[in-house]
């Protein structure tokens, strides 16, 4: 039972969206309108707002992950990214094309009228999701030691992933995304410990979470810049699963208020850290050492510039910017967000490893060559210079089905994710909730899209790693 | 509980409705509750869509 010491995940986003929404008003009363941001822009912003704290509300009365799940991506990526750009009017993204006020109105309006065709479709079903965290006395956790002895070949395979791929083949990146999906292992680790907690040794709690955070840290440094988002995501859906609400304490509530400048500056570091991985024989060379010295992303940290700080976060947090950018180049970006492209991408991509039928890449890596005006990329260019763009699921479907018929769709798709939430079933307590953590991990990858050709890849990376380490994990039954 | 028994049984979402659950009066307020937030849900979103059809409306004019 929570007590009056504990807080709800939700509560605190309400008063998140509150906060976000008084700050917007005292910058635009203070500072002015910009390129950016108008009187009207401010207002949409405080009526989504207000409709992320009554989701939120509803979300907490009914013990709604989805719910919950989508107005927290709004919060964090799209609000908090309005606020931060009347803080600081400075966008990469919008470097691309003249970006105006209009072009951000109209794409909130569109969320706002896209999260409620969600929210219906969430809860066009009467049934209620029931949770019951009961183990059964004949199940007993799965061996720790195959959780550990699993986690540690995860960042042994991460050290692997920075020698060059000829040592393992052309099919190495292709086997470890489609079979070994490190998120995925973290997601069961974690999964593990949430449904083990009290019924493995303290040893293995600590020996399992020392390894997670090990995995974090490696990554890092290596130039993963997500892992702080993606460890909180996967903590997020994991709890999500089992109980369906999230409880904070003062010091949960506390440590976040601290992890919160710790990401900023492991995303900088991180992004300062990636040309060193790049070739792996000469990491540790001079004109390395000195490209990291005079990295500008650890610049702002050396002369105590918060905004030159949080730039680069702001930047890669802004969701936003991805949205706005593709609706209003949704001419451009047709050329490679349509029907016939995807069908291609995923042969190529998915279904042919190896090889390739039409040459096609994917199209979060076909993006840059649109707004930068040159020629369609090969697969070769692709390697030669890897880069990848968000497109959102607003961008996205706004491209694919125009503005009112992707809102029909997305009442559908939320209505499919709730129905194959509430039809799952498994003897395996361990099972069950690895179901549903997977299915919201799928919800909240859906919402944060990178093409449907890069989802259809992920869901095979998904359904494949899980299919193959399940049964290290799984409940012991005693017969 | 006997194995064999225990291992018969299946986690899944049982199949009762909302309404099944809602017998005292709290549950009847939260039912209301989550009644009127829906509500309000729709008609903000609503509102600020017809709002925005006349400010683009009143920008082209």
């Amino acid at each position: 039972m929570p007590n009056k010491d504990n807080f709800d995940l939700n509560n605190l986003l309400v008063i998140v969206n509150v906060l976000l929404c008084i700050t917007a008003l005292v910058l635009y009363i203070t500072t002015g309108p910009n390129q950016y941001i108008e009187l009207y822009t401010v207002i949409l912003l405080c009526l989504l707002g207000s409709q992320n704290v009554l989701m939120l509300l509803y979300g907490r009365v009914k013990r709604e992950p989805f719910v919950l799940i989508l107005a927290a991506i709004t919060t964090v990526f799209y609000v908090a990214r309005v606020v931060s750009l009347l803080y600081n009017p400075s966008s990469i993204t919008f470097n691309r094309s003249v970006v105006t006020p209009d072009h951000i109105n109209y794409l909130l309006v569109f969320i706002m009228l896209s999260n409620v065709s969600m929210f219906l479709g969430l809860n066009a079903t009467k049934r209620k999701i029931v949770y019951d965290e009961n183990i059964p006395e004949d199940q007993s956790p799965a061996k720790a030691l195959n959780v550990i002895i699993i986690l540690f070949v995860a960042i042994i395979i991460l050290y692997i992933g920075l020698l060059p791929v000829s040592v393992f083949g052309r099919f190495s990146g292709y086997i470890l995304a489609v079979f070994f999906r490190l998120r995925l292992i973290l997601l069961l680790s974690l999964l593990y410990v949430i449904i083990n907690f009290r019924r493995i040794s303290i040893g293995s709690r600590f020996a399992i979470l020392g390894l997670i955070l090990l995995f974090v840290v490696f990554n890092t440094i290596t130039g993963s810049r997500s892992s702080l988002l993606t460890l909180a995501v996967l903590l997020l859906v994991g709890l999500l699963s089992v109980k369906g609400r999230i409880i904070l304490n003062n010091k949960i509530i506390l440590l976040g208020i601290l992890l919160i400048p710790l990401s900023i500056f492991l995303y900088n570091l991180a992004t300062a850290c990636r040309p060193f991985f790049r070739v792996v024989p000469d990491v540790f060379s001079e004109q390395k050492r000195l490209a990291f010295k005079e990295s500008s992303y650890l610049k702002g940290f050396r002369q105590f510039d918060i905004t030159q700080v949080c730039q680069p976060v702001f930047d890669r947090m802004g969701y936003l910017d991805f949205s706005v950018d593709m609706i209003k180049n949704q001419e451009q970006y047709s050329r490679v967000i349509n029907a016939e492209y995807y069908l291609k991408s995923i042969v190529d991509n998915s279904l042919t490893p190896g090889f390739n039928v039409f040459g096609t890449p994917r199209t979060e890596n076909a993006l840059q060559y649109i707004y930068r005006d040159l020629p369609s990329p090969t697969h070769q260019d692709i390697n030669n210079a890897y880069h990848a763009d968000m497109l959102t699921i607003y961008g996205e479907y706004h491209i694919l089905f125009g503005k009112y018929p992707a809102l029909l769709i997305f009442f559908i798709f939320s209505y499919v994710f709730k129905r194959i939430y509430l039809a799952l079933k498994s003897k395996d307590i361990f099972l069950f909730f690895l179901y549903r953590a997977i299915v919201l991990l799928i919800f909240y990858e859906w919402l944060n899209s990178f093409g449907t050709d890069w989802f259809v890849f992920d869901l095979i990376g998904i359904f494949m790693t899980v299919f193959l380490f399940k049964n290290f994990y799984k409940m012991r039954t005693e017969s | 509980m006997p194995a064999a028994k225990n291992n018969a049984f299946m986690f899944k979402q049982a199949s009762f409705n909302e309404s099944d659950q809602m017998s005292s009066q709290d549950s009847e307020a939260k039912a209301k509750n989550l009644k009127i937030i829906f509500w309000l849900i729709i008609l903000l979103t609503g509102g600020t869509f017809l709002a925005d059809v006349l400010v683009q409306y009143w920008k082209v004019m």
